[in-house]
């Protein structure tokens, strides 16, 4: 009972954050300064706040409020208006912006996130890369590459606002039925890694313990019982019953105390996969992008200025893995080509004279 | 004494014996030109002329710059095309598409599987249902609230939140989450 509780108060808050919308655009500039904009579309005060925002903003950055028409995640009655902030910072280095991440007071302040920039000078050309990276939330390693198939790992790591521009498109059935097997592969994948998670806290904290008479290995076998327990029961009402279910009477009542203690440190531990406020990315570099493994936007679509890249950010796809979003771009050097073309054509006019002044001595 | 007539008679010996010259022309012509020349000074473009390509006179320096041209040249070509393939493989794999704004909240993993959790029935998933004495008391909260809260605040009450709580209350609600 204890445990649904704490589900519905989950439940309660993750209601909450659906009332609004983020998106966190990075402006990239040659000396590896950042300008970042973060605008959020709300429908009520309470998440302008700024312990209720997807990433770090303080009182020292330029804020701007406004009331404007609209609905938020497309959730309203026509004529509803939002609520709109806008906040702008520039960042010397990315340096700055990883201080903001580690004294982080955000919604999102269980992430561990890490922004990188690099410059490479290639004479003419000159190779730019930046990358932030989140975390993942489960210490196990578990790629979601082995639960999904190639197109559904590709329809996975679109951003959202691209997965609803195609589920609204003109072949809306297909990426329905794509989605619709996808949920069911991502709930498989999630309890799958939920129970290891679970088995290793347990043998971290628990596996020295003289009567445990039971093996990692054992209790990892028992993984497709407690899955197929899981899939047919929804949880149920009675928690304790999985255990019992699984690894029998005996040992549930040699070790309920470490179940429960288990259960709730899983439970710590998955927190920010329940309780993250999901966002867009959006990155914007100088020059033109050479590699990424972001998405182009056809065009852009807050202040019409440029093209960025983008992605989404939320617990779900950084479960188990690291989860970067890294761009490359390059400029070329302009004036290096003009140096070089010169002294290619010096060296051209000297073989040429070399050449004649050679010709003549032999006649 | 002796060795003095000697040596006379030695030098009209050689005196005697001249030297055959085939190209006797071309000779004057050629310490003439040198005499000309060693008058003039060189101007300012051939002194330019010799520091700048002072390399062609040497076949170290003139081997040595010819190849760092080329390698110039190698290396602007492979760097350029390389730069070309990726940004190649880039635009056939990016999905360059329109978002849609506002459209985030369907693909939300982590609330799909709350929701399975708690709704034990998944054909229900997408609704949930309220009883009508309830709904009509969660209404009546609400706007008893915003009237306080207007009191509070000495204005008057807004009317349009009024009129949508009232339009949504004769629509009944079984599947949607008001708002608040």
């Amino acid at each position: 009972m204890k445990k649904v509780i704490t589900l519905v108060v989950l439940l309660l808050l993750l209601a909450f954050s659906c009332g609004q919308e983020t998106r966190v655009i990075n402006v990239v500039h040659e000396d590896g300064s950042i300008t970042r904009t973060v605008i959020i579309k709300a429908d009520a005060k309470d998440y302008l706040q700024f312990d209720r925002m997807a990433v770090p903003i303080d009182s020292t950055w330029q804020i701007r409020m406004d009331t404007l028409p609209g609905k938020i995640n497309g959730e309203g009655d026509d004529g509803d208006s939002i609520l709109y902030l806008e906040a702008t910072k520039h960042f010397e280095s990315v340096d700055e912006i990883n201080q903001t991440y580690t004294h982080d007071s955000s919604a999102n302040k269980r992430f561990s996130r890490k922004a990188a920039f690099a410059k490479r000078f290639r004479w003419f050309t000159t190779v730019y890369r930046y990358s932030e990276t989140v975390g993942r939330i489960y210490q196990l390693e578990v790629p979601v590459a082995n639960y999904l198939s190639t197109e559904e790992q590709e329809f996975f790591n679109l951003p959202n606002s691209v997965k609803s521009a195609l589920l609204t498109g003109k072949d809306s059935t297909h990426y329905h039925a794509l989605s619709d097997s996808l949920e069911d592969h991502f709930d498989v994948y999630f309890w799958n890694t939920s129970i290891r998670q679970w088995v290793s806290i347990f043998f971290d904290h628990f596996g020295d313990d003289p009567n445990l008479t039971m093996t990692k290995s054992d209790m990892l076998a028992k993984e497709e019982e407690v899955m197929s327990y899981l899939i047919e029961n929804r949880f149920g009402e009675n928690v304790d019953s999985i255990f019992l279910v699984s690894f029998g009477q005996p040992f549930y009542d040699a070790f309920k105390t470490e179940i429960d203690s288990t259960t709730a440190l899983l439970e710590v531990a998955s927190e920010p996969f329940f309780e993250s406020l999901g966002y867009d990315m959006e990155i914007r570099m100088p020059g033109k992008v050479i590699g990424t493994n972001g998405y182009l936007l056809e065009k852009d679509t807050v202040d019409g200025v440029g093209q960025g890249l983008l992605w989404t950010v939320e617990g779900s796809r950084f479960l188990t893995e690291d989860y970067e979003m890294w761009v490359e771009s390059r400029v070329n050097n302009y004036s290096l080509w003009v140096v070089t073309g010169i002294f290619i054509g010096f060296i051209s006019i000297g073989l040429v004279r070399l050449k004649r002044k050679s010709s003549v001595d032999s006649d | 004494m002796d060795q003095e007539r000697k040596y006379r008679k030695f030098i009209e010996l050689l005196k005697a014996n001249q030297p055959e010259l085939d190209n006797k022309a071309e000779l004057t012509e050629g310490i003439m030109k040198k005499i000309g020349k060693g008058d003039k000074q060189p101007s300012l473009l051939e002194r330019v002329d010799d520091v700048l390509f002072f390399w062609t006179r040497s076949n170290l320096w003139s081997v040595g710059m010819s190849t760092a041209a080329v390698l110039l040249i190698v290396f602007f070509i492979s760097e350029q095309t390389m730069l070309n393939r990726r940004i190649e493989d880039l635009e056939s794999k990016i999905l360059i598409i329109q978002p849609v704004e506002g459209g985030g909240s369907q693909t939300n993993f982590s609330q799909q599987i709350l929701m399975k959790i708690l709704i034990k029935n998944a054909e229900t998933i997408d609704s949930i249902t309220l009883y009508k004495s309830d709904l009509n008391r969660l209404l009546r909260d609400h706007m008893e609230l915003l009237d306080r809260f207007e009191q509070l605040k000495g204005e008057g009450v807004k009317e349009r939140p009024q009129k949508e709580t009232q339009r949504n209350a004769e629509r009944g609600s079984k599947n949607e989450l008001l708002e608040l």
